[in-house]
Formats: C-alpha cells, sequence, structure tokens
C-alpha cells in the first residue's frame, strides 16, 4: 500500500487522541482555524523509518457523526469536504471501548480506509484485564493496532506497521442505512453526488439540513428516528463483541464486564475532591497556588527579560549613530517587543497549571463544582476556566472559551473575562497603590497595600459576574444550554502532552498579541516622537528662554527636560491636551491624559510613559523614582496632582478599562465579527469613566 | 419508573424510557439506552449536576438534562 500524505485522526475526547498525535508529530505541528468556526484546528507532519513525510490532522474529539454544534461538525465535514483524508485513524481508550467503538463504526461506514488504535492499554493492565486482541479483530473484521503513549516507540510503530482495511474487506457487516431511512427522504438523499458508501450519502445529506437555518421540525424528527434505530443496532452489536473481549491478567480471576464496573480509585478520590467542603477548599488552594507562581514565581525570569531588553535597548542607542532610525529601534521596536515576551513567563506557567489539571482530569470536576453558581450568573461551569486564566492575560482566556458548546453561554464569558485583573494591571496598580495606601499593618499581620491590591482583583471578580447576569437578563439569545461532560478516570499528566500545550500556546499568545502590540507600539512611537514643532532646536529654544539656570544645568538634566518639552509637544501631547476637558472631572491633566492615550493599546505602557513625562532619568522602570516624581506633581493651583483621590480614580479606571487592543482583535477574531468587541469596548469604556468620575468627585 | 435524578446517592436502576428529543439522543449515542444499568454516584454540593455511571464511564448531567432518562430503581438497593 502506498504511503497516504493525509491521516486524519479520529476519536472520542479523553481518548488518548491528542497523545498519538504529540507522539507521531512533536513539535512539528500548527494550530490554526477553521475558517468560520472557532475550534482549534491542528495539523502535523509525521516521517515513517524510509523518511516519507505524512500529515495529519487532529479532528476535535467527539463523540459521534452526528453534531449538535457548529464546532461539532468540524469533523465532519473536513472528512466529507474537498479535501478528505487518504485514511482514518480512529482512536478508541481501551477503557471505554463501547462507546468508542460506537464512533468506530459510524466512521468505518463512511467508507474511508481506517485503521482502529487502540490506546491505554497500560491502564487496562493495572486493572489486572487484557485485550483478547485475536477475538476483537475477528469479530470487527478489523486488525487492531495496540498504544501505550507512555511508551513513544509503541505509537511511532504505527506508521511502519499499516494495518489499513477497506470497507470491501470488512467482515462485520455495515449498518444497513437504506432500509431505515423512510421513503420520503430516500429520493432525497440519493439525489446527492453519489458516494463510494451510502452511510456517507446519509451523513452529507444531514449536514445540508444543518446548514438550513430553517428548522423543519417533522424532519427533524424523522432523522431523529434513525438515529434511535442506528444507536440500538450500533450498540446491541457492540454488546455482543465485547462479551469475551476481555480476559484476566491473573490466573485465578474471571472475565469481566468492564462496562458494569465501578470507577474505582477514581470515585474515592471523588468522594475527597467534589466534597462541599473540601472540593471548593482545595479549589481555593489551587488558586492561591497559581497566583502564587504568576506573581512570584515568574517575577524571576520576567527580571531578567526586563534586563535583557532594556540592555538591548540601550546598547542600541549606543552602538548606532544617533538618528531616527536609532531611535525607532532602541525606544519602539525593541520595547515593543520587549512588552510581549516579558509576559511569556506568566502565560507559560498558567498553561502549566491548566494543561495538568486537564490532563489528570481534575478540569471536569472544577466545571462539575462550579456549573451551579456559574449559572446563575448567566455563565457555564466551563466558563471558570476562561475567568481563572484571565488572571495572566484575557488573550489566551478568551481563546480558551471554545470549549463551550452553547454559543450564548461562550459569548457571555467572551464579554467578561476582560473584567478580570490581568497581568497587565499589575505595574499600573503597584504604583498607585504605593502613591495613595500608605504601607501600614492591620491586625499586625496584613499589609494595607496587599489588601488594596486583593479588593481590586475581587473587584474585577465581581464586575465579570454583575455584568454576566446583566448580559443575561437582558439579552434575547437563545439559550439552550447543558452539561452533558464526561468525568475520565484520573490519571498521571503526560508530561511530553504538558510540554507541548505550554510550548504551543505561548507561541500562540506571541504572535497574537505580538502582531498587535507590536504594530501600536510602533504607532505610539511616532505619536509621541513627532509633533508640528518639537524638534531639538525648538525644545531647546524654548527651554532655554524660559528656564532660569538653563546653562548650568548638567547634561543629562537638560537631555531629561528636552525629552520630557518633546514629549509634551508630540502628537501625543497634544491628543492629551485636547481630552484634558473631558478628563479633569476625573481629577486627570494632560500629562496623565498622555499617559492614558499611550496605554490604551497596551497597559503596562503607562509607566514607561508616566517615567517620560515627569522626565524621570535612568531606568524608566524604577519604581520608587517614579514615584517620588509623581508625588511632587503640582497642579496650577498649587495643589498635589497625586492625591487619594486622583490615585483611587486612576485605579478604577485602570480596572474596568478596555486598555488592550489585542483582546480586542482577539475578541473580534473569536465572535467571527467586529459588533461584540465593539459593544464591550463602549461599555467598559462607559463603566471605566462613570467609577472614576464617581470615585473623584466623592473623593476630592 | 422514576426520572433520573430522583435516584438516591449510591443507587442502581435499569433504564426504561429515554423520553425523545436533542438530549436524549446525545445520551444513547454514549450508550444510555432502555435495558441497560447506570448509578447514581454523586450530586454536586449544590444539588446540582449529578454524576451517573453508565456504559463503563462516569458522567456529570444537569438535573433538568437528566430528566430526559426514566428509570427503574433495582430492587436491592446497593451498599457502598
Amino acid at each position: 500500500m502506498s504511503t497516504p500524505s493525509h491521516i486524519a485522526l479520529v476519536g472520542n475526547p479523553n481518548s488518548g487522541k491528542t497523545s498519538v498525535f504529540n507522539h507521531l508529530t512533536g513539535l512539528d505541528q500548527k494550530v490554526g482555524n477553521y475558517p468560520g468556526v472557532t475550534v482549534e484546528k491542528r495539523e502535523g507532519v509525521a516521517t515513517d523509518k524510509q523518511g516519507n513525510q505524512v500529515n495529519i490532522w487532529d479532528l476535535p474529539g467527539t463523540y459521534s457523526l452526528y453534531t449538535s454544534s457548529k464546532d461539532e461538525q468540524i469533523v465532519l465535514e473536513e472528512l466529507l469536504g474537498e479535501n478528505p483524508p487518504d485514511e482514518i485513524w480512529v482512536v478508541v481508550d481501551a477503557n471505554q471501548l463501547s462507546r468508542g467503538l460506537f464512533l468506530f463504526g459510524q466512521v468505518a461506514d463512511l467508507g474511508f480506509p481506517v485503521r482502529l488504535v487502540i490506546s491505554m492499554i497500560d491502564v487496562l493492565e493495572k486493572r489486572g484485564t487484557l485485550l483478547d486482541v485475536s477475538t476483537l479483530e475477528q469479530r470487527l473484521g478489523v486488525e487492531i493496532s495496540l498504544v501505550n503513549a507512555r511508551k513513544h516507540k509503541s505509537v511511532l510503530e504505527l506508521l511502519n506497521n499499516r494495518h489499513i482495511v477497506n470497507i470491501e474487506e470488512r467482515n462485520s457487516a455495515v449498518f444497513d442505512i437504506k432500509s431505515t431511512i423512510p421513503e420520503a427522504l430516500l429520493e432525497e438523499v440519493i439525489a446527492l453526488k453519489n458516494e463510494n458508501t451510502f452511510y456517507k450519502n446519509w451523513h452529507k445529506w444531514v449536514l445540508l439540513q444543518q446548514l438550513n437555518p430553517i428548522i423543519d421540525i417533522s424532519l427533524a424528527e424523522k432523522i431523529e428516528n434513525v438515529r434511535t434505530t442506528e444507536n440500538e443496532w450500533r450498540y446491541s452489536r457492540i454488546d455482543v463483541f465485547l462479551e469475551a473481549a476481555f480476559f484476566p491478567l491473573k490466573e485465578a480471576g474471571s472475565a469481566r464486564n468492564l462496562l458494569d464496573e465501578d470507577a474505582g480509585k477514581s470515585e474515592k478520590i471523588d468522594r475527597f475532591l467534589t466534597h462541599p467542603i473540601f472540593g471548593y477548599g482545595v479549589f481555593v488552594l489551587l488558586l492561591l497556588l497559581i497566583f502564587q507562581a504568576i506573581f512570584a514565581w515568574a517575577t524571576v525570569p520576567m527580571d531578567i527579560i526586563d534586563l535583557l531588553f532594556s540592555s538591548a535597548g540601550v546598547w542600541v542607542e549606543q552602538a548606532l549613530p544617533a538618528s531616527l532610525f536609532t531611535d525607532l529601534i532602541a525606544n519602539g521596536i525593541i520595547p515593543g517587543i520587549g512588552g510581549i515576551v516579558i509576559f511569556v513567563p506568566q502565560i507559560a506557567l498558567l498553561f502549566f497549571f491548566i494543561a495538568i489539571l486537564e490532563e489528570s482530569g481534575y478540569m471536569s470536576r472544577l466545571v462539575f463544582l462550579m456549573d451551579r453558581i456559574m449559572q446563575m450568573f448567566g455563565l457555564h461551569g466551563k466558563s471558570i476556566v476562561p475567568l481563572i486564566s484571565g488572571v495572566a492575560c484575557a488573550i489566551p482566556a478568551v481563546m480558551a472559551t471554545r470549549t463551550i458548546d452553547n454559543w450564548k453561554d461562550r459569548l457571555i464569558t467572551i464579554m467578561v473575562t476582560p473584567f478580570m485583573t490581568c497581568s497587565a494591571r499589575l505595574p499600573v496598580y503597584t504604583i498607585l497603590i504605593a502613591l495613595a495606601v500608605p504601607s501600614d499593618k492591620v491586625f499586625g499581620f496584613f499589609n494595607l497595600q496587599g489588601i488594596a491590591l486583593m479588593v481590586l482583583y475581587l473587584l474585577g471578580f465581581v464586575a465579570a459576574l454583575v455584568t454576566a447576569w446583566l448580559f443575561n437578563r437582558f439579552s434575547k439569545l437563545e439559550g439552550d444550554s447543558s452539561l452533558i461532560l464526561e468525568m475520565p478516570d484520573y490519571k498521571m499528566p503526560r508530561w511530553s502532552n504538558v510540554g507541548i500545550t505550554i510550548f504551543m500556546k505561548s507561541k500562540t499568545f506571541v504572535v497574537e498579541a505580538g502582531k498587535v502590540i507590536f504594530a501600536i507600539s510602533i504607532l505610539l512611537w511616532v505619536l509621541s516622537t513627532f509633533g508640528p514643532n518639537n524638534s531639538l532646536e525648538d525644545a531647546q529654544q524654548s527651554l532655554a528662554s524660559s528656564q532660569n539656570e538653563w546653562m548650568e544645568l548638567a547634561e543629562p538634566e537638560q537631555a531629561q527636560m528636552i525629552q520630557s518639552w518633546q514629549l509634551e509637544h508630540s502628537y501625543a501631547g497634544i491628543l492629551g491636551k485636547f481630552i484634558e476637558p473631558v478628563i479633569k472631572p476625573l481629577g486627570y491633566d494632560w500629562k496623565i491624559g498622555i499617559a492614558l492615550i499611550t496605554s490604551f493599546a497596551a497597559r503596562e505602557v503607562f509607566v514607561g510613559t508616566i517615567a517620560t513625562i515627569y522626565s524621570v532619568g535612568g531606568a524608566p522602570d524604577d519604581e520608587r523614582s517614579i514615584r517620588e516624581r509623581m508625588k511632587q506633581q503640582k497642579r496650577a493651583d498649587g495643589t498635589p496632582v497625586y492625591t487619594l483621590a486622583t490615585a483611587v480614580s486612576l485605579l478604577l479606571f485602570y480596572a474596568f478599562a478596555m486598555q488592550c487592543m489585542s483582546t480586542v482583535a482577539v475578541v473580534a477574531r473569536e465572535t467571527n465579527s467586529w459588533k461584540w468587541p465593539t459593544i464591550q469596548l463602549v461599555f467598559m469604556t462607559v463603566l471605566a469613566y462613570l467609577s472614576a468620575f464617581i470615585a473623584y468627585q466623592s473623593l476630592s | 419508573m422514576i426520572p433520573l435524578h430522583k435516584l438516591k446517592l449510591g443507587q442502581t436502576a435499569k433504564i426504561a424510557k429515554m423520553i425523545p428529543g436533542k438530549l436524549s439522543i446525545k445520551l444513547q449515542e454514549l450508550g444510555c439506552l432502555p435495558g441497560r444499568m447506570v448509578k447514581l454516584q454523586s450530586i454536586a454540593p449544590l444539588g446540582d449536576p449529578i454524576c451517573i455511571r453508565v456504559n463503563g464511564f462516569s458522567l456529570s448531567l444537569r438535573i433538568t438534562d437528566a430528566s430526559v432518562m426514566q428509570v427503574e430503581p433495582s430492587v436491592s438497593p446497593s451498599h457502598n
């Protein structure tokens, strides 16, 4: 048999399919999007012993070829579409043969060359059972390949041993769909272009009906009847297949019917992990651990990255001749890229934890615990993952909403996730809290500033829940939500899968956010460098005539003042002055206005901009010196700029405003329109403005 | 015959009827067919969702979803 060029992997969720894919392709995989839907498209390349390359597609996990949501349709659309695979490998968990063989039967009846790959043989063995492969092969009429995903070689062997079966060769009967379909529909199905099997024609026709926006109830009922008959037929045959599929590992035992068995160890663990007190307790501890990781452990690599990039910027400024181009690289491009890379440690750590929770099977328990609570706010149990992820960054969080089947649930989750306090807000919070809140201790143990930070985090979470509730209450969208969730047996995470997930997600973040942040950084550099009359000469002239001891000032001090003057008279500065009347009621002056404008693209830019505006020399992120300068700032009437009122107002603004172009872009992508991110942007901006306004007016 | 969620914790039952509908079909495809055994494995702290053992695996359902499954409780309650 010739080497295929294109293999599709199909299987239940949690069947080990993705492990097989990862083993075959390693890092030679890419993640993209199917047009029109947001399910991840995973493709990769594998190489066999002879060096032949094969394209492998990891199709989304599914329990049946019949689908209820647009995203599940992908599997069928890919198989029946214009670019069908040469072969389909159906991966089935040895411990879930019943469900797995159901899907296998459907896929095999489509008429493609198929292969049955049974995974997690090791787990089966641990239960004291072996698979009677030869009996099963006889009854199913296919050769079976066994893999243990923990043994890399066993998976690679799949490429070298070709156990493919064509439909003509299959001994076991194919489901007689033709005689099951009612007369009325038969003609329509036949009218479609003839595929090599009638079953494939049938599915093609069913898919077309689903694409029809008008739902014909009687038609749906007829299809349901066919499916009911098919279900019964398939499962009764599977029962027969499985009757003698297993035999005991030890001599003195009897052949078991695994279907009647309990979850065993997993059930015992669940009694603890879904306990009313311990269950939620473990969840809180987990959150604390994730927090600790994101905010404490990540600082080490983040500081290193920060140092690397600022050194690079300084080096470029010194190495290259002073010019606009040099400035662009040193102060536009390098900080722009640095601003993206610095978040990678936090993203990577977050996905490390999430991957472990997924791989081990715990995630479904979390959804189980949280579903009722989430529902009270118009969300879904599965919304908890994006909400937690939002604490690191909203971008991967919004993408994580893909696991939510129901469109309304997913949309609401996407709309409220940016309220979660992301790590980009942290530099802003830190400096403002240090300004406004004394570092006293309360009850001898809790730091007041720490408490202030916690309050802000809580605020974000509450805002997310309240907004979700409002959205749910006033939305006219159809709620067809349900929860049908498999709770897989607990497993030790497969570290290679975890590693690949971390790598791929971080890469996606860097590319997705990177594109936008980079473009915006350049734009901001342009706006803050150029102005109608802000050249070096203009600066020196103006400062020399307005500053009393200009000539006595040392060079570096002069340079700082020039920089600040130039910023003031740049386009960004002009914009800042332009919006001043609007932001004055919030307690801000035009200098803060500049920072608001620049950080509109990415919040963390706030600190750097402030440093430049107030002519803070040295390392632009030296918090203490920035803070000192900020304290000194005075308004026209002599009162300080950064009072408690201003600081609180700013904090609230940054808590609620959607200052992240990358998030806007990702939301547009995930909702397939600009309508929703626009609504989100407007809503959040208005909320930010109003709360900052109320805070400032009432506190001053 | 009672709806699935009315089972007692740990109780086993035989599926008597699946009330037709979109959800019902989905459950049938997972192996929830009349004649099969199910067991109410656990209930979430807030009373919803529930977790059942069926066809060799554990499945969580909201109570509103679970009502499509009508079951006949086993005569002798199982002890766990």
